[in-house]
C-alpha cells in the first residue's frame, strides 16, 4: 500500500463525506444518522489509507509534509465529528471537513514533497500542526466576536441577548485550548529550529497578549455569570490583538529582528 | 469575601506593584534583574513553594487566602501581564536613544523590576488556587484545573529561574577546524566540556528564479514568492508579452571572454543562457544572480524588459561534525541541520549559520550549542498544558458550581 493507490481510495472518501454533509442538513429525522453513518464511513476509509501506508513505510508516516497533511485531514476530521457529538455544532462538521477535504486534494494534486521553496527553518513536522490549530482557533476565535459584536448591540438597544453569551463561551473554551496548542507547539518547534522554546520574539509576544485577553475573558465568565457587557467587550479587544497579531506584527517598530517576519 | 475586595481595588494594587517595579528598576540603573543560578534557584524555587503551602494552612480560612484565590485580582495580574507583554509588543527590545526610557526598563521588560515583581505576584494567585483545588475531591475537572495551572505554574516557575542556568553560545568553526570556545550574547566567552570539529559545511540550494523587470522604470513586474519559474535547461515560458526559452543552464560556470563555461571552481556562480522572442524578434543572451566573485548579469530586450536570474534560494544546509572529549573522538561525521539539532551530554548542538556573504561557497558553519538543565521540568507544564487544554475542548463550558472560598 503506497501513495500510489491514494486517488483510489481519495476517490471513496470524498463522496462519502460530500454525501454526508448533504444529509447533515437534509431536514428530517433520520437524516442526521446516516450522514454520521457517512462521515465515520468516509474517516473509516481515510484511517484504512494511514495505517496500511504506516505499515507498509515501515515507520511512523510523519516524515515529509505529503505526510503530515495526511495526519491533519485525519484530525481535523475527527476534531469536528468530536465537536459535533459533544456541542452539537453542524456548521463544524461543515467547516472541518472542508479544510480535511482541502488538504486531501492539496495531497493528491501536489504531491511533492517540498513546497516551492520553502526556507529551511520551516521544514519541519511542526509546521502544518502550528499553522492548522492557529488557524483552527482564529475561526472560533472570528466566530465569537461576531457573537459579542451581535449582543452588544442588542444590549445597546436594549435588547434582550438571549443565550448569546453562553454560545460565546462555548466558542472561547475550545478556541482557547487551540490557541494554546498552536503557543505551546510553537515553543516545542522553536526549541527545534531556533534552540529556545521563548524568546520574545514580537510574534510569540502578540499570541501571548492575544492568549491572555481571551484567557481573562473565562476567569471573568467563571464568576461572572449574569448577563452583562463586559464579556463582549473583551472579546472585541481580544479580536483587535488577534489581528494585530496576525497580520499587524510586520510593521510595528518592534519587529526589526523578528524570526517571523519572512 | 470576594465582594468586599473590588476590581477597583485589585487594579489599584497591580498598579502599586508595577510602580513599586518601575521605581526599583530607575534606581538599579539600566540594568536588568540577574537570576540566580543553581543551586540558588532550586532553593528559592523550593522556599517559595514551602511558603506557599504553609501559608495557604496557616491562613486557610482568612480572607487573605480568598483574595488571592479570587478572580478580581486574577484579571487584575493578567492585566498587568498584558500591560508589560503590551510595552514589549510595541518597544523595540534593544537600548534606546532616551535614557530615561531604557532606566524605565522599557527595552527589557524581560529583565525588568516591574516584570518580575507581576511574575511574582502571579505565581502566587497561581500557587494558592492550585493547592486550594487540591483539597478538593478528585473530579476530572478538578484534574484539569490542577493540569492547566500547575502546568502554567511550572513552565513560568522552571521557565524564569532556569535562565540562570541557560546557556547560549554561538560557535563558529571553520571547515577542517576545531574549536570548543563559544560567545554569549553579551560576548563573554565560555568553554564547552567537548571539542567540535567541522568537517564539512555544504548547502543545497533551489534554482535561481526567472525575474522580469521594467526596462525604464526598474520595477519588478512579477511578485516575489509568487509562482516565479524557476531555471531549469530546456524549460519555456511566457512572462506576459514575451516567450523566453532556457537553452543552457549551468549550476556552477565562471565567466571567460564572453560567456558562461562550467567549472565547479570555488566561487563560480549561477547561469542561464536565454532565447526570448518578443515583437517578432528574438533576444538571446546570459543572466545570472552573481556572487563576491562575479557580477550580476542581466538580458536586456529593447529597452523594455530586464530579465534576470534571482539570488536562488537555500533549501538546506547542514554541517557534518566530529565531536571530540579528551582528544579522542566521541561522535563521528553526525549531521546537524535547520530543525534536527544533535544532542550530547545535556548539550544541544543547532545549526545556526554561516558566511552568509559566500553564500554557498561558505567553509565557515555557525552552531548555536545550548545547555538548559530545567527544560524537563518547562517540558513537563508544557505537556501538562496540552492535557489540560484537551479538557477544555471536551468540557466547553460546564455549568458552574458555586465555589465556596
Ligand atoms: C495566568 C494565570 C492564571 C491564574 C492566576 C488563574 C487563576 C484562576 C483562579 C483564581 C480561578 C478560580 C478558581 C476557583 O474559583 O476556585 C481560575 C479558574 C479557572 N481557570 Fe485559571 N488561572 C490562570 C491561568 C489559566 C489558564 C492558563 C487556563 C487554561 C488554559 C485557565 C483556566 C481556568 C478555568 C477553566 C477555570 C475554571 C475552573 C473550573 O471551573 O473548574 N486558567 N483560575
Amino acid at each position: 500500500m503506497t501513495w500510489q493507490n491514494y486517488p483510489f481510495y481519495l476517490h471513496i472518501i470524498l463522496p462519502l463525506w460530500i454525501a454526508g454533509l448533504v444529509f447533515l442538513y437534509l431536514p428530517g429525522r433520520r437524516n442526521p444518522l446516516i450522514a454520521q453513518f457517512l462521515l465515520f464511513s468516509g474517516l473509516g476509509v481515510l484511517g484504512i489509507f494511514t495505517a496500511q501506508l504506516w505499515h507498509h513505510l515501515g515507520r511512523p508516516p510523519f516524515r515529509t509534509l505529503g505526510e503530515t497533511r495526511l495526519w491533519y485531514g485525519v484530525f481535523m476530521s475527527l476534531v469536528g465529528m468530536i465537536l459535533y457529538y459533544r456541542w452539537k455544532f453542524k456548521w463544524m462538521v461543515l467547516y472541518s471537513k472542508a479544510i480535511a477535504m482541502v488538504f486531501l486534494l492539496i495531497i493528491y494534486f501536489r504531491p511533492e514533497i517540498f513546497d516551492q521553496t520553502l526556507m529551511p527553518a520551516l521544514q519541519s513536522p511542526w509546521f502544518i500542526p502550528h499553522v492548522i490549530v492557529y488557524i483552527f482557533a482564529y475561526a472560533l476565535l472570528t466566530a465569537a466576536t461576531i457573537i459579542a459584536a451581535k449582543g452588544l448591540y442588542l444590549i445597546y438597544g436594549g435588547r434582550d441577548i438571549k443565550n448569546s453569551l453562553s454560545y460565546a463561551d462555548n466558542l472561547v473554551y475550545i478556541g482557547l485550548a487551540f490557541l494554546t496548542f498552536g503557543l505551546l507547539f510553537g515553543a516545542l518547534w522553536a526549541k527545534e529550529a531556533w534552540g529556545h522554546y521563548w524568546t520574545w520574539d514580537p510574534k510569540e509576544t502578540w499570541s501571548l497578549i492575544t492568549w491572555l485577553v481571551y484567557l481573562m475573558y473565562i476567569h471573568f465568565r467563571h464568576r461572572h455569570k449574569g448577563k452583562s457587557s463586559v464579556p463582549f467587550w473583551i472579546l472585541i479587544v481580544a479580536m483587535i490583538f488577534l489581528l494585530i497579531c496576525w497580520f499587524g506584527v510586520n510593521y510595528l517598530p518592534s519587529t526589526q529582528s523578528s524570526v517571523h517576519t519572512y | 469575601m470576594d465582594q468586599k475586595w473590588t476590581y477597583k481595588k485589585s487594579f489599584l494594587t497591580l498598579l502599586i506593584v508595577l510602580v513599586i517595579g518601575f521605581i526599583a528598576q530607575y534606581f538599579s540603573g539600566s540594568g536588568g534583574v540577574v537570576m540566580p543560578s543553581f543551586p540558588a534557584n532550586l532553593i528559592i524555587l523550593l522556599l517559595f513553594t514551602g511558603y506557599l503551602v504553609f501559608t495557604y494552612f496557616a491562613f486557610r480560612h482568612t480572607d487573605i487566602i480568598a483574595v488571592f484565590t479570587g478572580i478580581p485580582l486574577t484579571i487584575a495580574v493578567i492585566s498587568a501581564y498584558t500591560l508589560l507583554s503590551l510595552i514589549m509588543g510595541f518597544t523595540a527590545q534593544e537600548p534606546h536613544d532616551n535614557e530615561l526610557v531604557n532606566r524605565l526598563g522599557l527595552t527589557h521588560i524581560k529583565t525588568s523590576y516591574p516584570f518580575v515583581l507581576s511574575t511574582i505576584f502571579l505565581l502566587i494567585i497561581l500557587g494558592y488556587s492550585i493547592i486550594k483545588r487540591l483539597t478538593r475531591k478528585l473530579t476530572l475537572r478538578n484534574m484539569a484545573f490542577f493540569l492547566n495551572h500547575a502546568g502554567l505554574f511550572l513552565i513560568i516557575a522552571a521557565g524564569s529561574l532556569g535562565t540562570g542556568d541557560l546557556l547560549r553560545l554561538s560557535i563558529p568553526v571553520n571547515e577542517g577546524s576545531i574549536t570548543n570556545i563559544g560567545v554569549r550574547g553579551d560576548n563573554h566567552k565560555f568553554a564547552i566540556p567537548f571539542h567540535i570539529e567541522l568537517n564539512q559545511f555544504s548547502i543545497d540550494q533551489y534554482p535561481p528564479e526567472l525575474m522580469l523587470y521594467d526596462g525604464k522604470t526598474g520595477k519588478a513586474l512579477l511578485e516575489e514568492g509568487g509562482q516565479l519559474p524557476f531555471i531549469k535547461e530546456g524549460r519555456q515560458g511566457k512572462l506576459h508579452d514575451l516567450e523566453f526559452t532556457v537553452k543552457e543552464y549551468y549550476d556552477k560556470a565562471v565567466f571567460r571572454d564572453s560567456l558562461f563555461i562550467e567549472s565547479p571552481v570555488f566561487g563560480s556562480t549561477h547561469a542561464a543562457r536565454l532565447a526570448v522572442r518578443y515583437n517578432g524578434s528574438t533576444y538571446s543572451g546570459w543572466v545570472s544572480p552573481g556572487n563576491f566573485m562575479h557580477e550580476a548579469r542581466y538580458l536586456f530586450i529593447d529597452g523594455k524588459y530586464v530579465l534576470a536570474a534571482l539570488e536562488p534560494k537555500v533549501l538546506k544546509y547542514q554541517s557534518d561534525i566530529t565531536i571530540y572529549k579528551n582528544q579522542t573522538p566521541q561522535v563521528e561525521n553526525v549531521l546537524v541541520e535547520v530543525n534536527k539539532p544533535f544532542k550530547y551530554e545535556g548539550w544541544t548542538i543547532y545549526q545556526h549559520s554561516y558566511d552568509a556573504r559566500l553564500g554557498r561557497w561558505s567553509r565557515r558553519s555557525v552552531f548555536e550549542v545550548s545547555r538548559d538543565p530545567w527544560l524537563p521540568v518547562v517540558y513537563t507544564g508544557i505537556f501538562m498544558m496540552i492535557a489540560g487544554a484537551l479538557y477544555l475542548i471536551y468540557a466547553g463550558r460546564m455549568p458552574i458550581r458555586r465555589t465556596g472560598a
